[in-house]
């Protein structure tokens, strides 16, 4: 019944936009109607199929890999105050960089394959990752370390049974952030050099002046970052139930 | 068992402790109370390692507290369980954490005690507060300390449920007898559970008077014998806080 709501607002606004298309008159090469939009993928959709495929593929790549590598530069950064010191604002002076600037780079680099993407998607979604997964872990109740330290507890036992723990609820806040920005990476890494995904795509419509078939792969495009966030949504219900219950401590 | 020597403690400009000496002999019932502000906390976080002293020092088992140890446990206010684990996983953090091996009949042995038999798979955060801090009672216990600190465990708690869990206390200090040092706000609770109470100083604390309660245990709240040592203590107090 949850679903009710949203796909009313789904339909109205797809209802408002086919009402626009046919009271105005538009051209369907500046706007086309849902209904073009539609017989663009009807057209084509195995090959559109294929292509969200790859951009998923590179999404869901890239952030794995994000988490691989952001959790632990997270924990070294908590870990020492040397090595915070050291990069932190390293880090956070790369994160300012606009990741499109980057992206020409990037794929002069790693060529016009899947690593370019994959390379991409990392950069956009690592930041908030680590960001994260550190704050988390610094925000652990002083009572707990103390509790640990009482308990003679090594840093090890620090880390891994209580701040990673305790920084969970964040992390998750992190990784959801981190899977939309992960779907718009991917996208700017093909629309810069690609063969392949849905970027691609909308950026050769644009050449050939399909504009229902750019409006496909977004709705495309918005399709598979929905399905990503809810998975993990998902995932943290699994994951982190007590975090609904905040009352403990 | 406890030796405080002349134990004093400043942290940055604040004065908290100012030469404390005390002595806490084996399986002796402490109970500190002061004005809040005074020190106590920190006093405890000294004798358990956590603090190392700005002069002075506490000697446990005859040995110079340098770093937390197994033998000493230490109970806060608050129950600190952590959310994620279940009641029996969290009252076996010492034994994980410590390496203590395999105690899982005890920590249900433990459990059983106070009366949470059948809640060991539940989250924290579905127990009262008073259920919470006996899972926290029964992580100290685990531990088998010769030495519990304990920081105003019940404090938080509403009155009954107060009661409920220093008799249960009595109980456990009378089948094992330990060490115990207990901080805490309420006289009747201190001339209840102690042999002697210790009453500090405002800040910087220091030990202004300590009285003992010559009385025979089980003991119950209300009885006219404790009334008498209480009024004691609040003299003693009041003219600290006066
Ligand atoms: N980590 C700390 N840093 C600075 N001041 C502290 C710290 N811990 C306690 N104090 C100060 O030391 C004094 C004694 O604190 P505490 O031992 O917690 O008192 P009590 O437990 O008796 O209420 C207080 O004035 C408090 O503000
Ligand atoms: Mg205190």
């Amino acid at each position: 019944m949850k679903a009710v709501l949203p796909v009313l607002g789904l339909l109205a606004i797809v209802g408002a936009w086919w009402l626009a298309t046919i009271v105005f008159r538009v051209d369907p090469f500046l706007l086309p109607s849902p209904g073009d939009v539609a017989g663009s993928f009807l057209e084509l959709p195995g090959y559109l199929l294929e292509q969200t495929l790859v951009t998923s593929w590179e999404a869901v790549a890239g952030f794995a890999l994000s988490v691989v590598i952001g959790v632990p530069i997270a924990l070294l950064v908590v870990g020492s105050t040397v090595l915070e010191r050291m990069f932190y604002p390293l880090l956070v002076a790369l994160n300012a960089v606009p990741k499109i600037a980057v992206a020409p780079l990037v794929v002069v680099w790693f060529g016009f394959g899947i690593g370019s993407k994959v390379l991409m998607v990392v950069l956009v979604c690592i930041f908030p990752i680590v960001i994260s997964t550190a704050s988390g872990m610094r925000s652990t109740p002083n009572e707990l370390v103390e509790l640990f330290r009482s308990l003679a507890a090594s840093r090890a036992h620090e880390f891994f049974k209580l701040r990673l723990w305790h920084a969970l609820p964040q992390i998750f806040v992190g990784l959801k952030v981190s899977i939309t920005l992960a779907v718009v990476g991917a996208v700017i890494g093909e629309f810069v050099g690609a063969r392949a995904g849905l970027g691609y795509v909308i950026s050769t419509s644009g050449a050939s002046a399909d504009t229902s078939l750019a409006f496909a792969a977004m709705a495309l495009l918005a399709v598979v970052s929905v399905v990503l966030f809810y998975a993990l949504v998902l995932l943290e219900r699994k994951l982190v139930p007590w975090a609904e219950e905040r009352r403990v401590v | 068992m406890i030796a405080f020597q002349r134990v004093a403690h400043t942290f940055g400009g604040v004065r908290a402790l100012a030469g404390i000496d005390l002595e806490v002999a084996e399986h002796e019932f402490v109970a500190v109370i002061g004005r809040s502000g005074c020190g106590k906390s920190t006093l405890l976080r000294i004798a358990a390692g956590l603090l190392t002293p700005s002069r002075g020092r506490v000697l446990v088992a005859g040995e110079e507290v340098t770093a937390p140890c197994r033998d000493v446990s230490l109970m806060f206010q608050r129950p600190a369980l952590l959310p994620w684990r279940s009641v029996l996983a969290n009252v076996l953090l010492p034994a994980e954490v410590l390496g203590l091996g395999e105690q899982r009949s005890r920590a249900h042995e433990l459990l059983e005690l106070v009366g949470l038999g059948g809640f060991e798979e539940r989250l924290p955060h579905e127990l009262s507060g008073g259920m919470q801090q006996r899972v926290s009672l029964c992580r100290s216990l685990l531990q088998d300390p010769g030495v519990m600190l304990m920081d105003e465990p019940f404090s938080a708690l509403d009155a009954i449920t107060r009661t409920e869990l220093s008799e249960e206390l009595q109980r456990i200090q009378r089948e094992q007898p330990r060490t115990v040092l207990f901080v805490t706000h309420s006289v009747d609770e201190a001339v209840l559970l102690a042999d002697r109470v210790v009453v500090l100083s405002p800040r910087p604390g220091r030990v202004h008077e300590i009285t003992d309660v010559p009385l025979a245990r089980p003991r119950a709240l209300g009885r006219a014998e404790l009334d008498e040592v209480s009024r004691a203590v609040r003299a003693s107090l009041g003219e600290v806080t006066a």
